[in-house]
Order: structure tokens, then C-alpha cells, then sequence
């Protein structure tokens, strides 16, 4: 294994949970966040000896995964999807509750447009601010405030619900 | 009222319940998070126009069939296959009986209304491999189709479509399931797995992937194949296929560029005006080919 491997091999085993976690919330379903996950990782190791490490390594990663998820619909070829496909299981001290508003939120947000739900994973998960967002999905900052605030008002509807539950 | 904290709170939440315990729902999907990137295909358009195939038939049932793809015309019909027409498929080294059973712990992990015992007991064996992952067993049925993954003892992982008839095919060579996986998240070589049938001139198939190039033997009427391939093919590779007869004649070449490359038709039929699944759907008033009878 030659350094920038090592040095690639090392970012992953640290950052890759993070990279996962944003890409599960992207896509809804842990399923589909490790096909994207892996999809961004295989660009990244292929571009990593050309990147600017001195930059936030994090950062262009995020960037690849979104761009990755948002160009899936664009994509020439068509993931397939097996018929049983069984949702998933309750993790262990998953208390029911808690479940109950996970699924609900995977819900929501699956049922949200990709590009809305980007944008409420890039500005309450990744803390990004309106303007880094926009940046980020090449739209403008009123885009980015409107879809936030459609976005939210899906999700906290979903909440609102489960709280007085 | 919630604020936006508590979206952030609940976005914490969902990441740190994380992915499901390892559960049989989990071993049935572990194949597919394993993969880079899946392709269905079929070999009747060119290289770079990639189209859903059999699988899509449970995946993408909306694009082919449903009434909406009869096309306005087409060439004299084919007989329509009979389930006698052929001999039961031999695989050498299975037994109908060890066929049954590893059908049966494959699907054993399936929640799918289609599934009945008597679906069960029409699938057959046509071909099995080795690959990376494990051996690959690959069944049909009239209206199935079955690909069993036995991965490690007792680990069984199917992938499968139903409902579309496997009793013609979208010209001489039809690619049922192809998939591009690899490296490097799991830090091991890339794979192109592929699995799919042909006309009965053809004894073997060529396949090329990048740089790659495999020759498989046909048995039964179908092929497959798995070949290493680097990172770079995984995300920009894409396969091409050659059938052979046993002269040595290329009956079928996927590559406009290849010599033996036919430009196929906008679609297929079989004699009933159903149009055989290969990602396309006919424009009114196109002409398509009588599709091709499997076995």
C-alpha cells in the first residue's frame, strides 16, 4: 500500500461513519446511504492524490456525496431494486417511542424533493449556513430559504404529531 | 412547538440509531450494500445505452408492457415457446434435489406474495459459478427468475424478478443482471458480475469490460461471468458482449464498432404484441422484431 493509500485508508476509517451518517439522512434508508456512501468514497480515493488536503477534506467529500446523490436520477444506467426488500428492524434499545419518530422522520423525509431534502441535511446536520448551502447546491440563497422552510415545516409537522403522541 | 434544534436533535437521533442489527432481513440486502453500482442491460442497444432488462421487470414495471408498449406493427410472429420445448436444464455437480433445496434457503429469507410453492417449484437450475462473493446458483422459471448467492455456509442471498415471461429474449443475447462492484470501501478489487441468456446457436460468450476480457462456456442456454476490474471501470466502465456459435461466428456483438454489430430494433415482440422487456418502449407506429425464442 503506497502512502497516499495509507493517508486515504486513515481519512476513511475516521471520517467515513460521519460521511455515512449524511448520506443516510440523504437518502432515507441505510440501504441506499451505503450504496451512496461507496459511490462517493471509490470517486474520492480516485481523485485523492489530486485534491488539496491542506483544504477541508471533509468538505470535498460532502460535496462528492451530494453531487453524487443529486445526479443519481441523471445517471445513464438504473440501480435495481429487489422486490423483498424488508424495512428495517428495530436496533436494539430502540425504545418504541423513539422508534416510532425515527421512521416517522425517515418518512418525512424521504417524501421530501431531493434537492429540500439536501438542503435540511446540509443546514441542520452539517451546520451549514444559508450561504454555504447555496453554494454548496449551486442554488441561490432564496432558494435555500424557501426549501428550508418547507422542508421544516414537513419534518416539524411529523414531530409536532409524534410529541403529542 | 418545535424548533430548529429539535430537527437537529432528531436528525442525531436517526444517525446514531444507526443501520439495523445484522437480522435475516439484514442478510438478504447484504449483498446489494456491498455493491458500487448495479447494470441492467441489454446487449440489443449499444455499449453506452444501458437498459433495464428482466430484473426491471419487478423493479421498473411501469416502462415496458402494461398496454401502453403495443406498437402499431409488427413482423411475422414467432411460435410461442412451450414449457416442453426443451429438456430440464443439467448443471453438472447439482443434483435436482440439491437444486430444490438451495432454491428453497435462498428464498427462505423472502417476504414476497409471489413466492408460492408453486412458484417455487417451477424454478430450475441453469447455471451455477463461482464469483468473489461466494458461488452463484442461477434459476427460471416461465415467469421467474432467481439468482441464489450462497456466500458462506448457511448464507444464502437472493436477488430476483417476477412476473416477466423467460421465454423470449430481446434478440440472440440477453443480459438478465450485471452488476460493477468493488473496490475501494472494501479495499478489495473491483468485480463485474454478469448473468444472461441466449439463443441456442451460441455455445459461448465473450465479454469485455475496460480492459478486461473473459470467454464463458453456455450452459443451458444461459451464461455468466465474473471478472476483476479496476476502481476507474467500476464508475466509468461499461460492458460489451459477443456470442459465438460453435464455427466461431459472431452471432451477436453488442459495439457499433465491432464489425459483427447489427443495429437492433426499437423493440421486440412476441406473438401475443407483448413487448419484451429491454428498457425501451416502441414509439406508435414502429415496426419491431419478432422477439427471440429461449428454449
Amino acid at each position: 500500500m503506497e502512502d497516499w493509500e495509507r493517508d486515504y485508508a486513515a481519512w476513511v476509517d475516521g471520517r467515513g461513519g460521519a460521511l455515512r451518517g449524511t448520506a443516510y439522512l440523504l437518502c432515507g434508508n441505510w440501504h441506499a446511504a451505503e450504496d451512496l456512501t461507496q459511490t462517493a468514497l471509490t470517486k474520492l480515493y480516485l481523485s485523492w492524490r489530486t485534491i488539496d488536503r491542506a483544504g477541508s477534506v471533509d468538505a470535498y467529500a460532502r460535496q462528492v456525496l451530494l453531487r453524487t446523490f443529486l445526479d443519481e436520477r441523471r445517471r445513464p444506467w438504473r440501480r435495481e431494486h429487489t422486490a423483498a426488500d424488508p424495512p428495517d428492524r428495530p436496533a436494539p434499545g430502540d425504545a418504541t417511542g423513539a422508534l416510532a419518530e425515527r421512521l416517522a422522520l425517515e418518512a418525512a423525509l424521504r417524501a421530501l424533493p431531493r434537492n429540500q431534502r439536501a438542503v435540511l441535511v446540509l443546514r441542520y446536520w452539517c451546520d451549514l449556513d444559508v450561504q454555504a448551502t447555496a453554494a454548496a447546491l449551486r442554488i441561490s440563497d432564496g432558494t435555500v430559504k424557501s426549501a428550508t422552510s418547507r422542508g421544516l415545516a414537513a419534518l416539524r409537522a411529523v414531530l409536532d404529531r409524534e410529541e403529542t403522541r | 412547538m418545535i424548533d430548529d434544534r429539535d430537527v437537529r436533535d432528531a436528525f442525531a437521533r436517526m444517525v446514531a440509531a444507526g443501520p439495523p442489527p445484522p437480522t435475516s432481513a439484514a442478510a438478504l440486502n447484504a449483498g446489494r450494500r456491498a455493491r458500487r453500482r448495479r447494470t441492467l442491460l441489454t446487449t440489443g442497444t449499444a455499449a453506452g445505452g444501458v437498459a433495464a432488462v428482466l430484473m426491471a421487470g419487478a423493479a421498473f414495471g411501469g416502462l415496458i408492457g402494461g398496454g401502453g408498449g403495443t406498437p402499431a406493427s409488427t413482423s411475422a410472429a414467432t411460435p410461442a415457446p412451450s414449457p416442453t420445448a426443451a429438456p430440464a436444464p443439467v448443471v453438472p455437480g447439482v443434483s435436482p434435489a440439491e437444486a430444490r433445496a438451495i432454491a428453497a434457503r435462498c428464498l427462505a429469507l423472502v417476504k414476497d406474495k409471489w413466492w408460492t410453492p408453486a412458484a417455487r417449484a417451477r424454478l430450475q437450475l441453469f447455471n451455477v459459478g463461482a464469483t468473489p462473493w461466494g458461488t452463484r446458483y442461477i434459476f427460471y422459471g416461465p415467469t421467474e427468475y432467481l439468482d441464489c448467492l450462497h456466500a458462506t455456509e448457511g448464507d444464502y442471498r437472493p436477488d430476483f424478478s417476477t412476473g416477466t415471461s423467460t421465454g423470449w429474449l430481446a434478440g440472440p443475447l440477453t443480459v438478465d443482471r450485471a452488476i460493477a462492484d468493488g473496490a475501494p470501501y472494501d479495499r478489495g478489487p473491483g468485480t463485474f458480475t454478469v448473468e444472461g441468456r441466449v439463443v441456442p446457436s451460441v455455445i459461448k460468450v465473450e465479454i469485455t469490460y475496460g480492459r478486461s476480457r473473459l470467454t464463458v462456456p453456455v450452459l443451458n442456454g444461459t451464461f455468466m461471468a465474473a471478472m476483476k476490474i479496476t476502481a476507474q471501470e467500476v464508475l466509468h466502465g461499461t460492458p460489451s458482449f459477443r456470442a459465438l456459435d460453435a464455427s466461431g461466428r459472431v452471432v451477436h456483438a453488442s459495439t457499433p464498432d465491432d464489425p459483427a454489430h447489427r443495429k437492433p430494433p426499437g423493440c421486440w415482440v412476441t406473438p401475443d404484441g407483448t413487448v419484451v422487456p429491454d428498457g425501451r418502449q416502441p414509439w406508435p407506429g414502429q415496426t419491431c422484431l419478432p422477439a427471440v425464442r429461449w428454449r
